[in-house]
């Protein structure tokens, strides 16, 4: 009887770890997501320089790969790049503006997962990392979208092309924009791990990297 | 112990697959699957972002005396009003030259006086060989009535043979149990000298019209053939049938040491127009209103 009752105990502290561990408040990523989204669109004529503006977006993204909980990084990420997708307007000869819903979610796809790899070797509320994590993820966000753009360029796709200068002057123009956001996401980082209790993220001890405080 | 087929991973990966073929989608396409979505945020996320972006304006360049936050806004939103309006109106003009290019051809070969010219779209072309004819989309409610005539620029396309009130049917002329009759001229109807009157029938490949002619005839290739059947209304009479393509030996003939046989191609692909115009009297245009 007792053997059973232990058993039965043990059962429901494990799942009720196994529920948490999936959670986030996802209310909380919505608003913040929105936010971003907003100084993106509405900072981009005061921040711009030579028509470069950063991302606020991508550091909301890599803010959540160094807390977020493992299974929803690539959900999370789909969404922010779809978000973007949706506001971002390429251009094309003979279109006004030309909306694509693919390269911004499957490039956020592909930097989601390897953040999610690195976020174990870096401290979770450091800027420094932050930074670092900005840098890298953007990385991998931009190579991917670019690519994708390419093959639409290609002649054996039958679609219209979408990057004019070339690939290689596309790579530098977002390699400067992601230099400038990486530099951002040292005031916005600040910023985003002081409101860490409001996302009630779900902090486990293994797997998902180390705080200063050692925890 | 029953497993699920939609397992995150595999919700995942049908996913990628999905936004890389969107990816790869042409413009249109990609335009009707995210127009929505795309309102939906930009009304979401237009009032901050505009005064964000006035914010940034006024930040950046202090006194401009043209490009102030405030007229920025309001040109860009002009400029995308008037290149919509622009659209519209160049659609409006290539429809418009359509009729202006059917209408002046009829005008500058007839004057019609007492007709007026209805342009009307194609809606559909019977499939039936054996049947021709097109459905037009004006009917009763705009003065179209059995008999009326139709005609393409300078060239007779049929008659109209059934209507409903808001379109109406047009029997061909190159309809297989077509005979017609017409004056078959060299250059226009007041210059020509030679004039010829025949009865000339549908070919049996249905490429254009036959007919017999006398060998004392001077019939040349080139030649225009004009309706002037009285079993049409008199305002076809002279619209073009065709040209005259071939002038042969007519071996078929009981004697033909006699005859020759003409070959009448209409100008235009009759059953492939998609825009024609109905003459309409003017009297039956009063009657309607």
């Amino acid at each position: 009887m007792w053997r059973w009752w232990f058993l039965n105990r043990q059962t429901k502290t494990t799942n009720d770890a196994y529920r948490r561990s999936f959670s986030m408040n996802w209310l909380v990523f919505f608003i913040f997501a929105y936010v971003m989204l907003v100084l993106d669109l509405g900072l981009d004529v005061l921040l711009a320089i030579n028509g470069i503006s950063p991302s606020f977006t991508l550091i909301l993204g890599v803010f959540v790969v160094s807390y977020m909980p493992m299974s929803l990084i690539t959900w999370a990420f789909l969404l922010l790049g779809l978000f973007q997708d949706l506001t971002f307007v390429h251009q094309s000869p003979g279109w006004e503006d030309m909306p694509l819903i693919g390269p911004h979610c499957l490039g956020y796809l592909a930097g989601g997962l390897v953040g999610a790899q690195f976020r174990g070797q870096l401290l979770r509320d450091s800027l420094v990392a932050m930074v670092v994590m900005t840098f890298v993820v953007g990385i991998f966000v931009e190579l991917v979208m670019v690519g994708l753009l390419v093959v639409r360029g290609l002649p054996v796709v039958p679609v219209e092309p979408v990057i004019q200068d070339g690939a290689a002057h596309e790579l530098v123009r977002r390699f400067l924009a992601l230099v400038y956001t990486s530099v951002l996401a040292l005031p916005v980082g600040y910023l985003l791990i002081k409101s860490v209790p409001l996302w009630r993220f779900a902090m486990s001890k293994g797997g998902l990297g180390r705080t200063l405080r050692g925890g | 112990m029953k497993r699920s087929i939609l397992t995150p991973r595999r919700i995942l990966v049908g996913l990628t697959l999905l936004l890389l073929a969107s990816s790869l989608m042409p413009v249109t396409v990609a335009r009707s699957l995210s127009d929505k979505p795309r309102d939906f945020l930009v009304v979401l996320t237009a009032p901050p972002v505009a005064m964000l972006n006035r914010l940034g304006l006024a930040l950046r360049r202090p006194s401009p005396p043209l490009t102030g936050g405030d007229n920025s806004v309001r040109l860009h939103q002009e400029n995308q009003q008037f290149q919509v309006i622009n659209a519209k109106l160049r659609d409006e003009l290539a429809r418009a030259q359509t009729v202006i290019e059917q209408l002046s051809g009829a005008r500058r070969v007839f004057p019609l006086t007492g007709y007026r010219l209805l342009p009307a779209a194609v809606l559909d072309v019977a499939a039936d060989p054996r049947r021709s004819s097109l459905m037009i989309e004006v009917g009763r409610r705009q003065g179209v009535s059995e008999g009326m005539v139709v005609v393409k620029g300078a060239h007779l396309v049929g008659v109209v043979t059934d209507t409903t009130p808001m379109t109406s049917s047009v029997t061909l002329l190159d309809a297989p149990s077509s005979t017609v009759q017409v004056e078959i001229t060299a250059g226009s109807v007041a210059e020509s000298s030679r004039r010829y009157t025949a009865l000339i029938r549908r070919d049996n490949e249905g490429k254009g019209f036959v007919v017999q002619v006398g060998r004392d005839k001077v019939i040349e290739v080139g030649d225009t053939a004009r309706l002037t059947d009285r079993r049409f209304p008199k305002e076809a009479h002279f619209f073009v049938v065709g040209t005259v393509t071939e002038v042969s030996e007519d071996t078929q003939a009981p004697f033909p040491s006699l005859y020759r046989m003409v070959r009448i191609a209409p100008v235009i692909a009759i059953s492939r127009q998609t825009h024609v115009a109905v003459v309409v009297p003017k009297q039956a245009d009063e009657n309607n209103e």
